[in-house]
């Protein structure tokens, strides 16, 4: 990454098919591929980029929050990198790197802006001023949208990761067939930007059970219309409050610029209702890229230079956090 | 001992999590079990509660598998549900308790197989005679908090 948000060279190495057999991302799993993999990730994305060690300015890592395994393996090696090449360390976190990768995306992209953070482990929603300060203006409060959809499709019997297939499903059901809950926070009004997806989980196991579908018979012919249904109700009911929600954000923050990033922001209904919406108050919306979506190590060098143009570098005491809020975070 | 009980609403639920709560004194662990959106987090949030925490603030720890929150004693909130090799437990180091003796509450302890801790209140939550009624079975071991007793029963 040359400053500001010239991408140079990106490497990933995927751990989703290796993620695949265990029905999730395991951690034990994460940070021995952890291991295995950064030396060699590091080494391709500088011969891709023409680039010596020597040339680097800085070197930008995840600092948490994260599974504490797999965020110590990354700040120590940057540590011990950061030292032989005597250049500035920089700690991240890493959901202010999501909402680099918007940066990247679209260098031009303008101050300030809202900013929706939807995973499997986070659903957020942050003013976002210049030099990438944050504040926050709602979060879930039980589970996060990606989890919904991944725990959602276990309940159907779907494979790992479950919200690509719940998508699949959905594009041929019905979204009206279940009217499945929605949490505005009616009863709370100075936190309706929070999130609840408890509700809708309890809702549709509640309804496979009615249904006969739940615990799932794997030898039961499958009804794929009724599926599509189910698939494209729960959908909708975790788009709607994402969408409409950050909508109600955006216009109560005066804000006209919407960004969406994590994992969840690939999920195209997503994309497209909030569009739709945001339109209707002449909002714009920027997602960026799925690659640039996910997980991804490009979000954390965008992160990483616009902190290191702030001045805002760390010292090799950085400590790796399992848990941060992304607010004071230094 | 094993006896049962039913909440009849997430608002009783949420309580008998509070009641517990209360009656912790540092050192409880507490497993729960029970199908997805049973209503686990539910608990949680009451329990948290019965520490002194906010319960918006008690999110589901799947993500991250374990969670600690700073109450009157300190939360432990481990989520097992993505485990699949119940020895990742030690190399997790999950049941370490970093800041102090305080209470340690397990989803998805099956997860966990042999490796979690036995000296334990037990509580298995099924679905009640009402779409919003939960079944709570629950089971303390002799070495287990048995001061938690009076949380179940007074109710």
């Amino acid at each position: 990454m040359r400053a500001p948000h010239q991408l140079l060279s990106q490497a990933l190495y995927s751990q989703a098919a290796e993620h695949q057999r265990f029905g999730g991302v395991v951690p034990e799993v994460a940070s021995r591929r952890h291991l295995e993999c950064l030396d060699t990730l590091v080494g391709d994305a500088l011969a891709e980029a023409g680039c010596e060690l020597a040339q680097i300015d800085a070197v930008a890592v995840t600092s948490g929050p994260g599974l504490l395994g797999a965020v110590l393996v990354g700040v120590s090696y940057a540590k011990a990198l950061a030292w032989g090449c005597n250049v500035p360390l920089v700690g991240v976190h890493h959901l202010e790197a999501h909402v680099a990768a918007a940066l990247v995306h679209d260098p031009n992209l303008s101050f300030p802006f809202l900013a929706l953070v939807v995973s499997g482990g986070h659903t957020s929603l942050y003013r976002v001023e210049a030099g990438l300060q944050f504040t926050e203006l709602g979060r879930t409060i039980d589970d996060a949208a990606g989890e919904a959809l991944d725990k959602g499709a276990k309940m159907m019997g779907l494979p790992y990761p479950g919200g690509p297939q719940i998508e699949r499903l959905a594009t041929d059901g019905n979204r009206d067939a279940i009217p499945f809950p929605r949490a505005w926070m009616k009863n709370r009004p100075d936190r309706r930007l929070n999130f609840s997806f408890s509700g809708v989980k309890t809702a549709l196991r509640t309804h496979l059970q009615t249904a006969g579908l739940y615990p799932v018979d794997a030898d039961a012919a499958v009804d794929s219309v009724q599926q599509a249904n189910i698939a494209a109700s729960y959908q909708e009911a975790i788009v709607d409050a994402l969408a409409t929600k950050t909508v109600w954000a955006a216009t109560g923050e005066s804000l006209d610029r919407i960004v969406v990033v994590g994992g969840v922001a690939a999920n195209g209904r997503l994309r497209q209702v909030l569009a739709e919406r945001a339109a209707q108050v002449n909002c714009t919306v920027t997602v960026p890229p799925v690659a640039l979506c996910t997980d991804n190590a490009v979000m954390v060098a965008a992160a990483g230079a616009a902190r290191l143009a702030a001045g805002r570098t760390s010292a090799l005491d950085l400590d790796a956090v399992a848990r941060a809020p992304l607010t004071g975070m230094a | 001992m094993p006896a049962d009980l039913t909440t009849d609403s997430p608002t009783a639920t949420l309580a008998l999590g509070r009641a517990l709560g209360s009656a912790c004194r540092g050192g409880e662990l507490i497993l729960l079990s029970g199908e997805l959106g049973m209503g686990k987090t539910c608990l949680a949030k009451g329990i948290a509660a019965g520490l002194g925490l906010e319960p918006d603030t008690i999110t589901s720890p799947t993500f991250t598998l374990l969670a600690v929150h700073r109450g009157r004693l300190p939360l432990y909130h481990i989520d097992l549900y993505r485990l699949e090799q119940p020895d990742e437990i030690a190399h997790l180091a999950l049941f370490e308790e970093p800041l102090g003796p305080g209470v340690t509450l397990v989803e998805w302890p099956q997860q966990g197989g042999t490796q979690v801790p036995t000296d334990a209140l037990t509580l298995q939550v099924s679905a009640g005679p009402t779409p919003n009624s939960r079944h709570w079975q629950w089971q303390l071991a002799t070495d287990g908090p048995t001061h938690l007793q009076s949380a179940l029963t007074s109710g």
